[in-house]
């Protein structure tokens, strides 16, 4: 690797916009990276991506020009520590500066690799595999698609992504990945120069719904990177308010985008799908879930007039039914789960009661649907996993009419 | 003798009929007052009603973020309270007035008063909707927050929460009105002192073998899963 300039250096000339003024591909390294992943990448990405622009946070490799293709600058401290959160609001976090830099560079695209690299994985390949749609076949959006065991991204597989999918009509399996891809026509898509998202500012879209609104490009590429759990470790209920409420936001302001689709399609998908990392098929007293159905039961007890104030007589009824199953038969259907998240988001709309309360007050709920996932799929083979997925994919498109209805006449009565 | 207690008599009845007639204008002014607040009184709550059922002030204060209103209105509705307020305080005003037209010392006396104290009530009346509104929403978060958390007794430490919020909330409008003078503070203060009292007697006495059987426990727990994975790790939310 050739000598840098000295870091003090760059980061001033980058900020007067001085070094590489126009760069063919950003690559922002959240969780950084080795001086040996450096070299991968300018070796094998920067050869086909021409000049390449990299951020990293520190203490990582000196910021500064590597030949004259290459430049490595330091992450923001701001934009770096909100890397660190749940997925969603990491994302979130980093937006506002990687437009701007998207803008001060006039580079057409830009790659995000929060997933850490090793040995095991070649992050350099994953880097590529992720720019090449953006780049290549005018792509607008590329989202990381993962190879995750099925005890993995629970919140992700119960909520993101059957609800995305049921509201938008499209199969983003991670519609919140930590690894992606853009185009500057994205970035243009959120307003230009005139209104840039705050950090400070109400939960700004996220990209996939973004460039949706917009009309523009996704894609999905598989790739070998695994998703990492946030840094910054926070409770389950913290985390699923933080998830869920941009989620909901989103709901309200794209309201006209979402009451339209029925079913769904499938995204075009790059690249192979390596092995899933799993556990392998298992009994069922391997996996404890009598502390998961406690939560329920004792939510069931204290939370219940909090999920009156929110939940259909149905639904109560149904959570009524499951708080008496013994333990090895605690099954929650997918109709039921559906049901409430549906009846959640209203609720959050609605503003039935204060919003963090009541996102905070499903974290019970959610342990009774991963209790059920284990048991099910406790001892299931990966096909029989994905059906299960499927399914409750299918039931959330198939109840969208009922949060339709709801959504449209709140006031009509709900048995 | 006859014809002095005869006219005695004559002079007081005289007396009584004239401090009545001199009174009765007054008092036929009350009431047509008091009629008359009710017909406004009407009027305006039939306007509030329409008005406010058109804007739709009851989703309005949910977005405001003020759904607990709801909790303390007639029929769950901030439209009803506000239209009752308003509806009362006409009523009040058409009162205030008919007693200024008895124009007697004692109305206008008790009417400078009254005047007087309306800012006093109006802040306790704020105060315990304040209080309310806090407590309800202090003990919502305390008991999800404690039910996620797995306390075994999230609902008992909302009820507390709950109505340590109200009893101070009620406390301070009392201060505010000046009824009950240092009862008021002395009784809060036993009242709260022997709350915080109670509970550390309760951690410190009465639950010493609760307390010690769930230290217990978290050790043979802790030490139960050394070397072995935590089961839940199986599970990864995010």
């Amino acid at each position: 690797m050739a000598q840098p300039i000295s870091q003090q250096t760059a980061i001033a000339e980058a900020q007067d916009g001085a070094l590489l003024s126009a760069v063919d591909l950003i690559v922002v390294l959240p969780n950084g990276g080795s001086d040996a992943l450096l070299t991968n990448i300018h070796k094998s990405v920067g050869a086909s991506a021409g000049r390449l622009l990299l951020f990293h946070p520190q203490p990582g490799p000196s910021a500064g020009i590597y030949g004259s293709q290459f430049q490595v600058m330091p992450l923001p401290e701001q934009a770096e520590a909100s890397a660190k959160l749940a997925p969603g609001q990491s994302t979130q976090g980093l937006l506002p500066f990687l437009f701007e830099q998207m803008r001060r560079q006039a580079a057409p695209a830009c790659v995000v690799l929060s997933s850490s690299c090793n040995e095991e994985i070649d992050c350099a390949a994953a880097i590529r595999e992720l720019a090449g749609p953006v780049r290549e076949e005018n792509y607008d959006l590329a989202l990381a698609n993962y190879a995750e065991g099925r005890f993995a991204g629970l919140i992700n597989r119960s909520l993101i992504y059957p609800l995305t999918r049921a509201l938008y009509g499209l199969r983003i399996h991670y519609p919140l990945a930590p690894d992606f891809a853009f185009s500057s026509r994205l970035t243009e898509s959120y307003g230009g120069d005139a209104n840039p998202p705050s950090l400070t500012a109400a939960p700004a879209p996220n990209l996939t719904t973004r460039a949706l609104h917009a009309g523009l490009r996704i894609c999905q590429v598989n790739t070998d990177a695994a998703r990492d759990a946030p840094k910054e470790q926070s409770d389950l209920s913290t985390a699923l308010a933080g998830i869920l409420n941009p989620l909901f936001v989103e709901m309200e302001s794209n309201a006209a985008l979402w009451q339209r689709p029925r079913g769904s399609q499938l995204v075009r998908t790059f690249g192979e799908l390596a092995p899933r990392v799993d556990y392998g098929t298992a009994g069922r007293a391997e996996f404890d879930i009598s502390r998961m159905v406690d939560a329920f039961a004792r939510g069931y007890r204290d939370l219940f007039e909090v999920w009156a104030e929110v939940l259909s007589p149905r639904t109560l009824l149904d959570l009524k039914k499951l708080a008496r199953l013994p333990l090895d038969a605690f099954q929650m259907a997918d109709e039921t789960w559906v049901r409430l998240v549906y009846e959640f988001a209203l609720g959050h709309r609605q503003r039935v009661m204060n919003r963090d309360h009541l996102l905070r007050s499903l974290t019970p709920l959610y342990l009774a649907w991963v209790a059920s996932h284990a048991l099910q799929a406790g001892a299931a083979t990966e096909k029989e996993v994905e059906n299960r997925q499927e399914r409750l994919c299918l039931t959330f498109e198939a109840s969208k009419p009922y949060l339709l209805s709801r959504w449209r006449w709140p006031d009509r009565f709900n048995p | 003798m006859w014809n002095e207690i005869q006219h005695a008599l004559d002079q007081s009845a005289m007396r009584v009929l004239t401090g009545a007639a001199s009174i009765l204008p007054g008092l036929v002014a009350l009431v047509v007052v008091l009629l008359l607040s009710l017909a406004v009184a009407a009027v305006l709550s039939m306007v509030l009603r329409r008005s406010l059922g058109g804007i739709d002030f009851d989703g309005k204060v949910a977005r405001w973020g003020l759904s607990g209103m709801g909790h303390v209105s007639p029929a769950n509705s901030p439209m009803h309270l506000v239209i009752r307020c308003v509806f009362w305080c006409v009523i009040f005003l058409g009162f205030v007035v008919g007693l200024a037209a008895l124009d007697t010392p004692l109305t206008s006396e008790m009417l400078r008063q009254t005047v007087a104290f309306l800012p006093n009530v109006f802040a306790a009346i704020a105060l315990l909707i304040a209080g309310n509104l806090l407590a309800r929403f202090l003990a919502r978060g305390t008991l999800i927050g404690g039910v996620n958390m797995n306390v075994p007794y999230a609902r008992l430490l909302s009820v507390g929460v709950k109505w340590l919020v109200l009893v101070l909330a009620t406390a301070m409008a009392l201060d505010h009105l000046g009824i009950g003078g240092k009862i008021v503070d002395l009784a809060f203060g036993i009242l709260f002192g022997g709350i915080v009292l109670a509970l550390a007697l309760a951690v410190g006495l009465g639950s010493k073998d609760l307390v010690s059987r769930s230290l217990e426990r978290q050790t043979s727990e802790r030490q139960s899963t050394q070397g072995m994975p935590e089961r839940e790790e199986h599970f990864r939310h995010v």
